[in-house]
């Protein structure tokens, strides 16, 4: 476990209903309505709380019939915290880390059920989301001008700013009139 | 109707979800005390926009509260429609305790008008 998903399921686990859920999982495997009714909050809050720990990898969903069912992951709550602490945390792993939370964040910030919110003002920024707009894109493959507008389109109204962004921060080429990923 | 009145039932609203938000916290549940922060702000919402109104149009405060009231929140409608289709489950919950807080205001100030 690295110290991102130590911290990640420490901060999940640090709240009474969920660890409420958790115990209820404990006697057997439940739905969400099910655990809405024994814990006596809303299904809302039960999911929102179940998507927390399936994040954290504290539980575990599968499907049966019309149900999504959930059931504790054992295998995380048997390592124990002395475990935990004596890994070694490597440089390169925590940066790697670091980065990939900032990302995270930017991207939460600015796109909205895939959706581009606002073009970041600030360059960094924008670069992690034309970083992600450009996964839309298949490598090797040409592209019309047309075709790249349409796929920007899907995610902001504003396609010309976003391709030529795209083109001087060289995660696009464009070689007359055709676009390629870099 | 008198203004006092409306303002007491915000402020009186205000204090109930301030200790909901207390008893959250204080029971070790920080999310959906967090979740219900939201709520919270509705009442302050429904606050600035009823001095605007009854300023603006001291006589017809009656139908210019609940339309420009409307104008802001209905939207919210959709926005908890649009998090139920994407899952979005922290974004349902909020939006959910904000409808909730407009009900009640809604509700109340009708009952006042009458």
């Amino acid at each position: 476990m690295t110290d991102l998903q130590a911290i990640n399921l420490f901060k999940c686990l640090a709240d009474k209903s969920r660890i409420q859920i958790l115990k209820s999982l404990m006697v057997e495997d439940m739905y969400v309505e099910r655990l809405a009714e024994r814990l006596n909050l809303t299904p809302a809050t039960i999911s929102f709380h179940l998507k927390k720990l399936v994040d954290a990898g504290a539980v575990t969903l599968r499907k049966e019939q019309y149900y999504t069912v959930y059931a504790i992951k054992g295998d995380i709550f048997n390592v124990s915290i002395l475990d935990i602490l004596r890994e070694q945390s490597e440089d390169k792993s925590i940066q790697d880390e670091r980065d990939e939370a900032y990302r995270k964040k930017v991207l939460d910030a600015f796109f909205e059920y895939g959706k581009l919110k606002s073009i970041p003002a600030q360059r960094k920024k924008e670069l992690i989301v034309l970083e992600e707009i450009a996964k839309s894109f298949e490598p090797g493959r040409d592209y019309t001008e047309r075709e790249v507008n349409i796929i920007i389109a899907d995610f902001h109204d504003d396609f010309c700013t976003i391709r030529r962004d795209m083109i001087s921060e060289h995660i696009l080429e464009r070689d007359k009139g055709t676009y390629r990923k870099v | 109707m008198n203004n006092n009145d409306f303002y007491g039932f915000l402020e009186g609203r205000k204090k109930s979800v301030t200790s909901d938000i207390e008893a959250l916290s204080a029971d070790g549940r920080t999310d959906e005390a967090n979740i219900l922060k939201a709520k919270f702000n509705v009442y302050d919402i429904a606050k600035s926009v009823f001095d605007t109104t009854a300023k603006q149009s001291p006589d017809s405060v009656a139908t210019a509260f609940p339309a420009l009231f409307s104008r802001i929140t209905g939207p919210w409608n959709t926005s908890l429609e649009t998090a139920k289709t994407h899952g979005d489950d922290r974004k349902v919950l909020i939006e959910e305790a904000k409808l909730a807080a407009v009900a009640e205001i809604t509700a109340r100030f009708a009952k006042l008008v009458r």
